[in-house]
């Protein structure tokens, strides 16, 4: 029978403990305890204490340089076991300032504190501005009032430095929130920069004629024989005024 | 419910909700049906035909791939502002079939029967500054729907819009809204 098998896990646990100068008051006195009593224990410890020696005359004087790539692999191999343990590693937000003092009385108080900004935020919101007073004031046709400014000395907000913009083929004037068709919808940019066209290319094109009270144009030949292209085609050949 | 600032939220929403309205909540109230919109519709008929007689504007535009494709483009007088636009479009005649204007109040729904047969829906949700917000829904005489969206762009400046119509026509519509004061 071993040392190891005499001594209970406890016993053991508690004498490495002391051995490494890890144990507290109680611990201590119970691993001296320990020693004074059993000669097992006190095996124990010199079989401790052989052990170290070893290691400390094994070991080199300076540490062996680790290579960088090996660490990676290191690293790497870790975390595929950590993962096939605890799977992905996310993450997560530790608890903030905030939260560990929301989670407690605080709760209550910072929910009325939030309630009361936005309250606050609700009033200011709906206080009059200068824009609605305007619109306020602003006539509808018919009426024989003037329209005049609230304030002619108020300026508008100018930053104090130019924000550089850039120049987009959909101007920023010309904005779209949804579109939907059930044929093919195209976005030719407008010449001016301003705008776009909204072109629908069919796929099948039924015969909507305008009414014959309408003028009626008669086909006529070409001039040329430049046949334009249609609907979705349109962007390869847009054409560009030479003569007018 | 348990917990005490649900509550308190729930009970500032709900007094949120009844306190009487702020003046700039009467003036958006009221604003609006005081806002009359002047929704101006052009239709033109686009086509790659050209009359010699026709009293409209005759440019000579070039194609970007070379004098090969030198065409005349004709485009009705009446559509002298929007000239550039239409240039765009792959139609060598462009004239002017009706133009319809009706003066409605902004977020109102109203209609417009096109000559073609087709109905234009439309709604100006709002004008602030030089954007106006503009909700379209196009719909040819069966009732397939065209366009529907929602736009907004420059009152001074015409949404252009055109469909298909036949072999080598459309029907291009110039769409414009302004505010009258």
């Amino acid at each position: 029978m071993t040392i190891e098998e005499e001594l209970s896990d406890s016993e053991q646990v508690i004498l490495s403990r002391f051995f490494d100068g890890e144990c507290g008051i109680i611990s201590s006195w119970r691993a001296k305890r320990l020693l004074a009593k059993n000669t097992l224990a006190r095996v124990f410890i010199q079989n401790l204490e052989t052990i170290q020696d070893a290691i400390n005359r094994g070991k080199p004087l300076t540490p062996k340089p680790v290579d960088l790539w090996d660490r990676i692999e290191q690293r790497i191999e870790e975390e595929a076991r950590t993962e096939l343990y605890l799977g992905t590693r996310r993450s997560l937000e530790g608890p903030t300032l905030w939260g560990s003092f929301a989670s407690n009385y605080a709760t209550w108080l910072g929910g009325t504190a939030g309630a009361a900004v936005a309250t606050i935020a609700l009033i200011i919101f709906n206080s009059p501005s200068p824009e609605s007073s305007s619109i306020q004031q602003r006539p509808s046709p018919g009426r024989a009032s003037v329209v005049q400014p609230i304030s002619a000395r108020s300026k508008p907000y100018q930053p104090a430095f130019e924000i550089p913009r850039i120049r987009r083929r959909i101007p920023e004037s010309f904005g779209v929130d949804w579109m939907r068709s059930e044929d093919a919808l195209h976005l030719i940019p407008d010449p001016s920069g301003s705008s776009a066209i909204i072109w629908i290319t069919r796929d099948t094109i039924p015969a909507q004629k305008f009414s014959p009270l309408q003028k009626h144009f008669t086909p006529t030949p070409r001039i040329d024989n430049a046949q334009p292209t249609r609907g979705n085609q349109t962007r390869a050949t847009l054409p560009t005024i030479i003569d007018k | 419910m348990r917990n005490p600032s649900s509550i308190c939220y729930v009970f500032l929403l709900v007094a949120s909700l009844l306190l009487p309205k702020s003046n700039k909540a009467v003036s958006q109230s009221s604003a609006p049906n005081e806002t009359h919109i002047r929704f101006s519709v052009r239709t033109i008929e686009a086509n790659n035909t050209l009359d010699p007689a026709d009293e409209s504007i005759q440019y000579t535009v070039q194609s970007k791939r070379g004098e090969a494709t030198k065409v005349t483009v004709s485009v009705d007088r009446k559509l002298e502002d929007i000239r550039d636009k239409l240039l765009q479009l792959p139609f060598s005649h462009f004239h002017l079939v009706s133009a319809r204007d009706e003066i409605m109040l902004i977020k109102e729904k109203n209609s417009l029967e096109l000559p073609n047969g087709q109905i234009l829906f439309f709604r100006p949700m709002y004008v602030k500054g030089e954007k106006i917000g503009l909700w379209l829904n196009w719909k040819d005489n069966t009732g397939r729907e065209l366009l529907n969206t929602r736009l907004h762009f420059n009152p001074l400046d015409s949404v252009i819009t055109g469909t298909d119509c036949g072999r080598n026509e459309g029907v291009v519509l110039a769409i414009k809204a302004t505010q009258i004061y």
